[in-house]
């Protein structure tokens, strides 16, 4: 019945029942777009059919740790595959297969069974690893962006999923079952008894097994992300050999327990508005948890009276069972009464819905828009825009908006899967476009030359500012004409602002001389800030293309801020900045956090808009570079 | 069932070394060995007896002179590292036997499963049949595993130490299960510390380095064979036995 619900929830049979918790939309066909509930569903299905299947011998051969190093081992070819321009999803699974073939290599022909290749493994992937970081530093020079980490690089989730994603991993299931059905014979009888392999005269089939796992991993991995790949490959079946001891069952009862996980996480991901992939993990480790209590009673029960132990087993086993699939389904009926608060009537009605990418955006549309847009925030305050999962209410945002604003460049590289998720029909307006953009490597030149390879951070300089509100109230003028002069009025309203700020800010910076307007930066968050107010960004600590600084790379910066005299280490807040500090200890100058990326979050201190936030950095900077004596607080 | 004359294993001269040792760990192995017959390769460890298996079942090729085997071998390893936590039962572990003849899109089907019940009836679990192989005894465990090598059919068969740290009753199930064998025909060989049990076998294979002796065990089993194959190998020999005197008060070197 749960399962029922969940499904009329996804719109699958048409519902039109309001989703429960579910305060954002003014009716949940908006949200329950027929592309992407059906894709969603579609993904989860996908991926608890492999990870069900397969969990059983991934668990019993003890290849978690492989399973889960899949997505680091294909690091490499992934890098190689971004700096050629080549699609992203191959070159993961051909990265998959060589990192498994890697993996066969060296622990064929040993009597050991594939647990003991967990060393070997640990090897393959701090090799890999090391490769993809020395590739993509290599490479980096080639101009091309791409994201930072393995992690980012195959993230994904099952709310934006592509079509060629779905296919991939229709493809896996369709090479998933016959193999599993074939083979897991021999290879559960392989891990059984590895020594005597040879004595059962069978073979071992290792060479289908890891290249099979390396593919499921790979094509479930960029469809859900990290966490769901886990949770979906390896606790259902962990959950499954808790409560069963034969194969048959534990098989049987993986997959359905990775189906209910996969539903049932993402109901509530629908439901309250959380991240899928997230979601879905904790309800497996949920039933994973509940199921190990059932067993632990169950053994308890066991000692204090034994008189048939494996009928009590089984009967255990079904009753745990059991209640796992009917809890989430009384929780799930449960929910959906009384909590009917969707967005009634209100004033938003009459407002514009805009959704922005970042807090800056979001920012300056709200300077131009003010009450006449209801702007919708992607990326919270303080969140890492390179690892960025949309939640069910993003995507809705999204097919909801009447326009959707972006900032462009690497900031929300991540916009385009969650459009398309949303039925892709507005494209954004990439505001990057009204700016004055530097390169992403400002040392290079002036300005920047083409494509991706732009600084982002162009909102911190109030001349763009200006220029990207006048762009802001052309689109909002086309979207709504009504409120035309409204908008014409604020956007010369805030270029006065700005104007006025930059005025007083450069004033301010001019008291500073030529020698303290010397800073060392963390990132390339602050080049704007720099170039307006011409201060010199003695050195860069962190490497353009977002890889680790070398020692070579640290010792020149250190040896570059030393040179230069400079009176402060800027990074941005929230990020770890440990190079920064180290750096800063070394100089013994001020180590500052400032406001780079994002705002700051609602509540709290700390600047709210664009402009506030390069008064707020400027100030910081003036303060210490001066020991005091220079403040630029306006107002 | 196989003709008793037809010989099953031919070696002439065979030696075996294993890659960079610098000399043979066996030696001078002249043997033709026939089916329906139980063969107790006897001697200390490191004289052999896992060599000479490794030389039938193929992993080990020999470095001089021919070793033919004219059969399939099926293999009961010592140490198996059989895993008490798999989800497995011990009709199941049986079944796993039959793997090696079945191609894989066939399922066990109802001749196997008999199969795999008569060869747990062979080794006193007929009535365990379902039960899971981790909640079986160690005696249990090793019988289970001698079923899943009754159940491949080889006409070899290769034990080595299958009493080792098993216990009584165990220990006699499992040596009536391997008369059993044989008397259907199969070339027994079992590699074995104890000189009771290579008394009640067809033919003793003394091994130290090299084929010390060969032949039935009222012929094999002399003092001074012991002596040779047993020269420092003191403390594995049962106590109580006439043998123990020759043995524990002359070395060899």
């Amino acid at each position: 019945m749960f399962v029922v619900s969940a499904i009329s929830h996804l719109g699958i049979s048409g519902a039109t029942s309001r989703l429960p918790g579910f305060a954002t939309l003014e009716s949940p066909a908006e949200l329950l777009d027929p592309l992407f509930a059906r894709r969603a569903l579609l993904a989860v299905l996908l991926a608890a059919v492999i990870g069900g299947a397969l969990g059983t011998t991934i668990v019993l051969r003890d290849l978690p740790f492989f399973t889960h190093a899949v997505g680091a081992g294909a690091y490499p070819t992934m890098v190689a595959a971004a700096a050629l321009g080549m699609s992203l999803a191959i070159a993961a699974q051909l990265g998959a297969l060589v990192f498994a073939a890697l993996l066969w290599l060296l622990t064929r022909g040993s009597t050991a069974d594939a647990r003991q290749g967990d060393s070997r493994t640990g090897l393959l992937v701090a090799t890999a690893l090391a490769a993809g970081a020395v590739l993509a530093e290599v490479l980096a020079g080639s101009g091309s962006g791409f994201a930072r980490s393995p992690e980012s690089m195959l993230f994904g989730s099952v709310l934006t999923v592509g079509k060629s994603e779905l296919v991939a991993a229709a493809a896996t299931a369709a090479l998933c079952l016959p193999l599993v059905t074939l083979l897991s014979g021999r290879w559960l009888a392989v891990g059984f008894d590895p020594e005597a392999v040879g004595a059962m005269r069978i073979s071992r089939y290792d060479g289908v097994l890891l290249p099979l796992v390396a593919i499921a991993s790979a094509s479930i991995l960029p469809l859900t992300g990290a966490l769901m790949a886990g949770a979906l490959m390896v606790i259902p079946a962990a959950t499954a050999r808790m409560l069963f001891d034969r194969t048959a069952m534990i098989t049987a009862a993986a997959v359905a327990l990775a189906v209910v996980s996969g539903l049932f996480g993402l109901y509530l991901s629908l439901a309250f508005d959380l991240p899928a992939g997230a979601s879905i993990a904790a309800v497996a480790g949920g039933l994973f948890a509940l199921a190990a209590i059932a067993v632990s009673v169950r053994s308890r029960a066991d000692r204090i009276s034994r008189p048939n132990r494996r009928d009590n087993h089984r009967t255990m086993a079904t009753a745990s069972l059991a209640a796992l699939v009917v809890l989430p389904a009384l929780s799930g009926c449960g929910g959906s009464s009384g909590q009917t608060t969707a967005a009634t009537g209100d004033a938003n009605n009459d407002r514009v819905p805009v959704t922005a990418t970042t807090t800056h955006a979001a920012d300056i549309v709200r300077q131009i828009g003010g009450n006449h847009v209801a702007t919708t925030t992607m990326l919270k305050p303080g969140a890492d825009p390179h690892e960025f999962e949309p939640k069910p209410s993003d995507v809705a945002a999204l097919a909801d908006a009447r326009v959707i604003f972006r900032s462009g460049g690497a900031i929300d590289s991540w916009l385009q899967p969650a459009i398309d998720a949303a039925g892709g029909g507005r494209g954004p307006i990439d505001l990057s476009d009204a700016a004055v953009l530097l390169p992403s490597d400002a040392a290079a030149g002036d300005s920047a030359s083409n494509g991706e390879s732009f600084n982002a951070h162009w909102f911190l300089d109030p001349v763009n500012l200006e220029a990207v509100g006048k762009r802001v109230r052309d689109e909002l003028t086309k979207a709504d004409p009504a409120t035309r002069e409204t908008y014409r009025a604020n956007a010369a309203r805030y270029a006065q602002r700005t104007r006025a700020a930059d005025t007083a800010l450069a004033r301010c910076a001019k008291r500073l001389s030529a020698k303290q307007r010397v800073i060392i930066s963390d990132h390339n968050e602050f080049d704007y800030l720099a170039a307006r107010y011409e201060f010199k960004v003695a050195a860069r600590l962190q490497p353009a293309s977002g890889g680790e600084p070398s020692v070579a790379d640290l010792q020149r910066a250190v040896a570059a801020a030393r040179a230069s005299g400079a009176g402060a280490v800027v990074t941005s807040a929230g990020e770890s900045g440990k190079v920064a500090r180290a750096v800063a200890n070394r100089l013994r100058v001020p180590l500052l956090e400032l406001y780079g990326d994002s705002l700051a979050p609602g509540d709290g201190g700390g600047p709210h808009t664009s402009l506030d936030a390069i008064e707020f950095n400027l100030d910081r900077i003036a303060a210490a570079v001066s020991s005091g004596a220079v403040r630029c607080k306006t107002g | 069932m196989q003709d008793r004359l037809n010989v099953l294993v031919t070696a002439s001269d065979a030696s075996f070394a294993y890659p960079g040792a610098t000399s043979p760990a066996l030696r001078d192995v002249s043997l033709d060995l026939p089916g329906s017959e139980l063969v107790i390769l006897l001697g200390p460890n490191g004289g052999g007896k896992t060599t000479l298996f490794r030389g039938l079942t193929g992993e080990l090729a020999p470095a001089a002179g021919t070793l033919k085997v004219h059969a399939p071998v099926s293999y009961l390893p010592q140490h198996d590292r059989s895993r008490t936590d798999f989800p497995v039962s011990a009709l199941d572990v049986t079944l796993m036997g039959t793997l090696a003849e079945r191609p894989p899109w066939r399922r066990p089907g109802r001749t196997e499963r008999s199969r795999a019940r008569e060869a747990l009836s062979r080794v006193g679990l007929a009535d365990r049949a379902d039960t899971s192989f981790g909640e079986l005894s160690g005696g249990q465990r090793r019988r289970v595993l001698l079923a899943r090598t009754i159940v491949q059919d080889s006409p070899i068969v290769l034990l080595d130490e299958p009493l080792a740290g098993v216990d009584p009753a165990s220990a006699e199930v499992i040596d009536a299960a391997l008369r059993g064998l044989r008397d259907d025909g199969r070339l027994v060989i079992v590699a074995s510390h104890d000189i009771e049990q290579a008394r009640r076998a067809d033919r003793v294979v003394c091994l130290n380095g090299r084929v010390v002796a060969a032949g039935p065990p009222g012929d094999a089993l002399s003092p001074s064979v012991l002596q040779e194959t047993y020269a420092a190998e003191l403390t594995l020999l049962p106590a109580g036995d006439d043998a123990v005197g020759v043995i524990e008060h002359h070395h060899h070197h």
